[in-house]
């Protein structure tokens, strides 16, 4: 059972000092969970909220977004639509503390219905509390929202639901205080 | 004067478990070190895992006259849940007279389409992508690829798969892609070892 917590990366590459005095080191997340709408362009906006797993953060952690995009920033081919989507977010670890980020990218699905699609983004670190208070940090941020069958009763020790839900997963690079990441 | 050595089977056969003990706790060991990285997941019964891959292969180009192209990859890849020497198959349209972001000198298209990945023995994954491809402005040809696969479903191992993730590709000036991409994949069971 151990092995079904295991964080998507490990503390792996770090050590060289960020502009903020912290090191700097390989961050990764990984999870799922259901989002308000179907991220189409009906509602030009969605919101997610997730269960996630990576390093750093600690198991399970929460993770919620909201996205928007201008239906006119549309770019059509191929059959696909993508529309330039911008938004934030906070991961809630266990023990409280929070990042706080923002991303901007590529939201796109097929140009009918739209489901499903596919978020291509880079998310940007801003802050955040506790050992998180003066963080920074980049990397890719990928969305892949779903609309998961069957029933839609949600599993507590899961994300598990019925309805249109989302992938997420991040990787890129994160600092903190203290210099290195606790050991899990 | 030989030493006479006297034959004690309980301890034999205590060493023999102490090595096996042994055996067993290093090859467990070196499996959970290799264990693939997990998240909760979306679809109940089915593990999210941490899932990539890379591959490479030849590619050909053809448009038609309205501008309509295709670019076909064939090749073999190798990456978590889908094994070594996978044949992975994939293919993007785009339109060469519509739509096109031009800066620096270069190009870049609203790029779409699907692809499989045919494992040795876990059955076929099939996945759509779309994203920017780009190439110099001047006598275009694709040269790189950034955009997100998503997991279509498969057969096999992957009959209720759902996943997706980053892809990039490049292609050089004869066409030979290389490919990677990272993101998640969820199948039944365990998750796979780290590709």
């Amino acid at each position: 059972m151990a092995l079904m917590t295991t964080a998507p990366a490990q503390a792996g590459l770090g050590g060289a000092k960020a502009a903020n005095g912290q090191a700097l080191f390989e961050f990764g997340m990984l999870g799922s969970g259901a989002l308000t709408n179907p991220c189409t362009p009906a509602f030009a906006t969605c919101a997610l909220n997730a269960t996630v797993n990576g390093n750093v953060i600690n198991t399970p952690s929460s993770f919620s977004d909201t996205m928007a995009w201008s239906n006119d920033s549309a770019i059509i081919s191929a059959g696909e639509t993508c529309y330039t989507a911008a938004g934030n977010g906070t991961i809630i670890t266990k023990k409280g503390d929070q990042i706080t980020f923002i991303f901007n990218g590529l939201l796109c699905g097929d140009s009918d219905t739209f489901t499903p699609s596919s978020l291509n983004a880079t998310y940007i670190v801003t802050g955040g509390t506790g050992r998180f208070a003066s963080s920074s940090g980049s990397g890719n941020f990928t969305q892949n929202n779903i609309v998961v069958g069957g029933d839609a009763t949600s599993n507590p020790k899961g994300a598990v639901i019925g309805g249109s839900a989302a992938i997420v997963r991040f990787d890129g690079l994160l600092t903190m205080s203290p210099a290195s990441p606790p050991k899990r | 004067m030989m030493n006479a050595r006297r034959f004690y089977p309980m301890k034999l056969a205590k060493n023999v478990l102490r090595v096996l003990g042994a055996t067993v706790a290093i090859l467990l060991g070196s499996a959970l070190a290799h264990a693939q990285a997990v998240g909760p997941s979306p679809i109940k019964g089915q593990t999210l895992f941490l899932f990539s891959f890379i591959g490479s292969g030849p590619s050909t180009v053809m448009c038609d006259d309205s501008g309509n192209c295709t670019s076909s990859f064939t090749g073999t890849a190798n990456g978590s849940a889908v094994g070594l020497n996978a044949k992975v198959a994939s293919s993007f349209t785009w339109n060469n007279e519509n739509g096109g972001i031009i800066s620096a000198n270069n190009i870049c298209y609203l790029a779409a389409g699907t692809g499989t990945v045919t494992t040795q023995n876990k059955g076929k994954l099939n996945f759509a992508q779309v994203g920017l491809l780009c190439g110099p402005l001047d006598g275009f040809s694709p040269a790189g690829f950034n955009g997100t696969f998503t997991v279509t479903g498969g057969t096999g191992k992957f009959a209720a798969s759902v996943g997706g993730g980053g892809a990039t590709a490049s292609s050089d000036s004869s066409g030979f892609v290389l490919l990677f991409g990272e993101g998640s994949l969820t199948w039944k069971g365990v998750a796979p070892p780290a590709g």
